[in-house]
């Protein structure tokens, strides 16, 4: 599982920079730096944070490792290939291998598909088995991740909160991803269920070492969760350090100030 | 309005409660033939100027009761039994415009969400209807308070978000807007639902703050409701603790985070820390302390007490049935067989 630090990490980003246009139609449009010349690294099988106030540039970040939006320049390696320059075979292989998980499960599940097909519908997209192989697998994910399969039938609304994050998770591992970006995987959930939900993915990841990028508010599920974390102010990383180092002393202004809130929060 | 001194701490006959709520129970019909009750027997009360936390996960019916004290409820929901006093008043016998001079002027909701402004109305409008609808006041003075307000809730450049509509304004700031128009009317009790919720954790701090530092200026009484120990732990002066419609456990803050008795409080405050600063440094990917099972379903709901298929210390009497409320000091009572029942 523990790749030895020498070779290539999983995910290796250079100067990455994403310019919005800003203003409306009516106003004058200035351009605004949402990533300004971001360089990060992630070691398969560990979890990067990343953490920041608001519109610090993280989820733009995620979202152009997710392939889902474009960097201005930059470049992005993931496993020895640049996603920015791909074939298009080379993204047809590529893709399946970085999964997304949201906040709100209620919103990110097809709200018509039983638990079953929710979980089968990415390997339909991909043309992946046949369909007795798809659903045999359907129901291996929902033992793995914890769901009754006798429940495969349900719809997601007919799920608790907790339920509905376990299943969005067993839709991301149907098609073997290496990396999983995890927006906010645990907000909204109550606190006796959020910690199922973390033990299920530190569990998953130690099992098929997977690797996390992990986007979050939560700092004490942050030092909890992560082996690195990247503190992230209006578009650049200010300070990436591990986890232990980070939360022991952290260097930056911006980084003490998101700590002094945490730490305040949790004095009693 | 009559301020009888700060009752802070002060627990027993000689002064009245602010809120008295007596065996309070709602139900909904789901259908024709089913019916739920998120709300069983709840009692409880709130002294003047004091701030009690509610805590509790989703589903245990904290929005119901913020609900029932305000006279909200949907049409689906009924108030079974049980009694609410308000200022010596029996809120459940008030009729619509009797109501109407209480909500919004004595007892006012923040609500969860910034989105209960309208779109379409500027921020000094907002807090003008509050005003309006309750003080009969020359219109100059309508101005005057609502932009005292804005300073009251520490916002920077007040005639320019006086003027601003909601979505020209952040999350925190909006939040503010909403807790203006909450405490518009300097009313008595103030509602607090979840009103961090939806605010990252920067914002959350500054509101928690604008919260303790209103809360040392004011007379009011708040009712904070949060499923987060964090907020509570800070401001609240007593905590309950609620489980599928019923509170297990109230009592003194300091009691119930040092001391907790039930065992679901106990389980609740394990999760919340999943790490303490002060004991573990490093980097720990161990697996953090969670309750087993989720919250019951209010459909199916067994005799008995409903932790009781959660419960580390659960024995044979708590599958038969639910347990009384009993008094562990003066101030600090629970509902557990483990402790008498």
């Amino acid at each position: 599982m523990l790749t030895s630090s020498t070779s290539e990490p999983l995910l290796r980003i250079d100067g990455l920079t994403r310019t919005r246009s800003q203003g409306r139609w009516w106003e004058k449009r200035f351009d605004c730096k949402a990533l300004d010349g971001v360089d990060l690294t992630l070691e398969t099988g560990k979890t990067l944070a990343l953490v920041g106030k608001s519109g610090a540039g993280k989820t733009t970040l995620a979202m152009c490792v997710a392939m889902l939006d474009k960097p201005d320049s930059g470049e992005i390696w993931f496993d020895g290939y640049d996603l920015l320059s791909l074939t298009k075979s080379q993204h047809k292989v590529l893709r399946p291998r970085i999964q997304l998980i949201f906040q709100d499960s209620a919103a990110a599940l097809p709200a018509r598909f039983s638990a079953a097909q929710v979980i089968e519908e990415p390997l339909l997209v991909q043309g992946r088995y046949s369909a007795k192989q798809r659903s045999e697998l359907a129901i291996e994910l929902m033992l793995k991740v914890g769901l009754p399969p006798r429940e495969a039938n349900r719809l997601p609304h007919q799920f608790s909160g907790g339920q509905r994050q376990r299943l969005a998770i067993a839709r991301s591992l149907a098609l073997q991803p290496s990396l999983l970006i995890l927006d906010e995987p645990f907000t909204g959930l109550d606190l006796s269920i959020r910690g199922q939900i973390v033990n299920l993915l530190l569990e998953l990841q130690a099992q098929l070492s997977l690797t996390f990028l992990y986007i979050s508010h939560d700092l004490d599920l942050v030092r909890h969760f992560s082996d690195t974390v990247a503190v992230m102010d209006r578009g650049r990383v200010v300070e990436h350090a591990s986890a232990r180092d980070l939360f022991r002393d952290p260097v930056h202004p911006e980084s003490r100030a998101l700590l002094a809130c945490t730490d305040a929060r949790s004095r009693r | 309005m009559d301020v009888s001194g700060n009752s802070l701490g002060i627990v027993g006959a000689p002064i009245k409660p602010l809120l008295q709520v007596r065996n309070l129970a709602v139900g909904m019909f789901v259908d024709a033939t089913h019916e739920i009750r998120p709300l069983r027997g709840v009692s409880f009360q709130v002294h003047r100027g004091e701030v009690v936390g509610l805590s509790g996960e989703s589903g245990a019916g904290k929005t119901t009761l913020a609900l029932s004290l305000m006279r909200l409820l949907p049409s689906s929901f009924q108030i079974i039994q049980g009694s609410i006093e308000f200022a010596g008043r029996p809120l459940l016998s008030l009729d619509e415009a009797e109501l109407q001079t209480i909500r919004g002027a004595r007892i006012s909701l923040i609500y969860q969400d910034s989105a209960v402004l309208n779109p379409v109305l500027r921020i000094g409008d907002h807090l003008v209807e509050v005003l309006r609808a309750h003080c009969n006041w020359p219109q100059r003075r309508y101005r005057e308070k609502a932009i005292a307000l804005l300073e009251d809730m520490e916002l920077l450049d007040v005639d320019r978000i006086y003027a601003a509509y909601p979505h020209q304004l952040s999350g925190g700031q909006r939040q503010r807007i909403v807790i203006a128009q909450a405490l518009a009317c300097q009313p008595e009790l103030v509602i607090a639902d979840e009103p961090t919720a939806s605010l990252d954790p920067t914002s959350a701090a500054e509101i928690v703050e604008l919260l303790e530092r209103l809360k040392q200026r004011s007379q009011t009484a708040f009712l904070l409701i949060s499923h987060d120990l964090n907020p509570l732990a800070r401001l609240a002066d007593r905590i309950m603790v609620m489980y599928a419609g019923r509170i297990v456990e109230q009592g003194p803050r300091g009691e119930i985070l040092q001391r907790p008795r039930h065992p679901y409080t106990r389980a609740l405050l394990a999760c919340a820390l999943p790490s303490n600063p002060a004991s573990d440094l490093g980097v720990s990917k161990r697996p953090i302390p969670t309750i087993v099972g989720s919250p019951p379903d209010l459909m199916r709901i067994k005799p008995g007490c409903e932790f009781e298929s959660r419960c580390q210390d659960r024995m044979d009497i708590c599958r038969m049935r639910v347990p009384e409320e009993i008094e562990e000091s003066p101030a600090h009572s629970l509902r557990c067989f483990k402790f008498g029942g």
